[in-house]
């Protein structure tokens, strides 16, 4: 690997949430870790108290990306005021119904409490996600087409 | 060989294959839940993917999340470990239906494994003995009589479709026979809704044997020797040595035939286990396990195999490594689980070394022990060359092991190793309650 693209690497790393990062190629390999990583491993004074906002370990193999590095940490709270509405399935997250069909959501839009914002398929069922609040889109956390994890924030809002 | 395979498990078996498949070059896709974020499993594979919240019925049990899984990540095969949904044939058809390689014998065979009516008769076409009883079901005393006594008393009256111990009366004498048939017939319909109950010889305190079987799915059969699994604690295994103190050589070379014509002509592919009730030199079969088992590791040492690669190479359509006619068995292996008696996050961590001795673990420092999951956090085998030096090396290596914030149960492990009757090898499944109160 040239020092370019290493470089790069270690700038996504920086600028990411994840909080470590594993590459692996042909004789070459590193691991990037923050400080949180490490976290879980000093002993817990107080087993009650809430736990720190925490990603979730991303294991990110740079030449093969068909996976989640996920662009916000499950457990953290949004940007003051603003909630995540996360994933309730595994699946494929569709911004609209069909690939012709308008999206649900964009950034911007208001929307109120039981109106559908995307569509996440799994089993080859078309799951509608419904807005359990009013609340108006601040930002797609992730691509039309990308697949999505359980309790993976897809949607930063802020509530009406 | 497959490039990429998703575990459909968690905890030391889900660690226990990613290591294999890391040998084997194929890259590991894993799955956990809320509470297993910052588990091991999820760290040490390729790729992680939460696909649901802490309880199993919505995380590892939930089929839809697991194949979704699977094919968003491009996985080529699902190995469903131990447990969750490792014997679940609708599962397993799931799974081929996705065009996913199933890690594991047809969902057809596992159907018919499961039904121990058939699977008993299977059984016993292909040689393999069963426990003496009644041919069918049994409801008059007059019935009961002249199969009690062809048995031999103690003779127990289980229900057909029972489990748990639920509509089970042990009986002595020809006298108790008609009460205790209208008491296990009342418990099962209660119980089951049906009311048939069958009678069948009570072994007092057999050894629970095991043959470990690799399978190639067109008829190669390899027996990996037997192992003993005695010591349990309300049906819980706690112990497991291979070879088996109380199995002769004729004993092992019937079992093994009999296992070698039962799995070839049911072309079974992958590993399975075969299990027995043996009572003196005599043997019964019991049921097959048509998965891995927890205790794999002890076959492993006396033959010196990977078994999760063989399972792996026979179910992906390569060739096993193993011969099937020449495995030689050496030495003695016992393995001694590490189970948590509550819930907890570990504050250190010690692991024993040495020669001949192994820890297969999630655990490390800083490791929560969930309470939603199953209570064993580790297996500390030990090998070496025969039955008095392996015990001596496990209590050694058992001393070495050092686990705080989490409670675990190798006081009582220690105990049992050191203890006489353990020690002489001349016990049974009656063995913990035995000792239980010296524990």
């Amino acid at each position: 690997m040239d020092e370019k693209t290493l470089l790069s690497l270690f700038d996504k790393f920086e600028k990411s949430s994840a909080v470590e990062m594993k590459y692996s190629e042909s004789g070459a390999s590193f691991e990037l870790r923050r400080k949180e990583a490490f976290a879980s491993a000093s002993p817990v004074m107080a087993a009650q108290a809430p736990a720190p906002a925490q990603a979730p370990s991303v294991s990110v193999s740079a030449h093969e990306p068909p996976h989640t590095a996920s662009p916000a940490p499950h457990a953290a709270a949004a940007a003051s005021g603003n909630e995540y509405i996360k994933s309730p399935i595994v699946g494929t997250f569709y911004r609209a119904a069909s690939p012709d069909a308008p999206p649900f959501s964009e950034v911007g839009k208001k929307v109120t409490k039981g109106q559908k914002i995307c569509i996440i398929e799994a089993m080859k069922m078309m799951n509608a996600l419904e807005a359990e609040f009013d609340c108006e889109i601040v930002k797609l956390l992730v691509n039309n087409g990308d697949m999505v994890e359980f309790d993976q924030p897809i949607f930063e809002v802020k509530p009406l | 060989m497959i490039k990429r395979l998703m575990i459909a498990n968690r905890g030391e078996i889900a660690v226990r294959i990613i290591r294999t498949c890391k040998e084997l070059g194929i890259e590991t896709v894993a799955v956990y839940s809320t509470a297993d974020r910052d588990a091991l499993h999820v760290r040490m594979a390729d790729i992680s993917v939460c696909i649901g919240p802490a309880k199993s019925a919505l995380s590892y049990l939930s089929v839809g999340a697991l194949i979704t899984t699977a094919v968003r990540t491009g996985c080529e095969a699902i190995h469903p470990g131990v447990g969750f949904l490792s014997e679940n044939a609708d599962f397993a058809r799931e799974v081929k239906k996705a065009g996913l390689i199933w890690i594991g014998p047809d969902p057809e065979v596992i159907d018919m494994l499961g039904d121990k009516v058939v699977a008993r008769k299977t059984a016993q076409q292909y040689g393999l003995p069963i426990t003496p009883g009644s041919p069918g079901p049994i409801s008059t005393k007059e019935e009961a009589i002249p199969v009690a006594r062809a048995c031999g008393y103690p003779v127990i009256i289980k229900a057909a479709s029972g489990g748990g111990g639920k509509g089970m009366r042990i009986v002595w004498k020809d006298e108790e026979l008609e009460e205790n048939l209208r008491i296990a017939s009342t418990e099962a319909l209660a119980n089951f809704a049906d009311g048939t109950v069958f009678i069948e010889k009570y072994l007092q305190n057999p050894r629970h044997v095991e043959l470990q079987v690799i399978a190639d799915g067109k008829g190669g059969v390899a027996i990996m020797g037997e192992r003993d699994c005695s010591v349990q604690k309300n049906h819980q295994k706690l112990i497991e040595e291979s070879p088996s103190p109380g199995v002769t050589p004729a004993m092992r070379k019937k079992m093994s035939d009999g296992a070698k014509n039962l799995f070839g002509s049911l072309k079974y592919c992958g590993a399975g286990t075969i299990e027995f009730l043996v009572s003196g030199e005599e043997f019964f079969f019991m049921e097959v396990n048509a998965r891995i088992q927890v205790e794999h590791p002890v076959s492993e040492f006396v033959t010196g195999t990977d078994l999760i690669r063989e399972q792996i190479l026979v179910c992906v359509g390569e060739k096993m490594s193993i011969d099937p006619d020449h495995v030689a068995l050496s030495g003695w292996s016992i393995e001694a689980r590490i189970n948590a008696l509550a819930p907890g996050k570990v504050t250190r961590l010690e692991v024993p070394g040495g020669p001949g001795v192994r820890f297969d673990s999630f655990l490390y420092s800083g490791a929560t022990v969930s309470p939603h999951y199953d209570s064993m956090v580790g297996k500390l085998i030990v090998w070496d060359v025969d039955r008095h030096h392996a015990l001596d090396r496990l209590i050694r290596a058992i001393d070495e092991l050092k686990i705080e914030g989490v409670p675990v149960n190798i006081a009582t492990q220690r105990k049992i190793l050191s203890n006489a009757i353990f020690r002489s090898g001349q016990f049974g499944t009656g063995l913990y309650a035995q000792l239980e109160a010296t524990l």
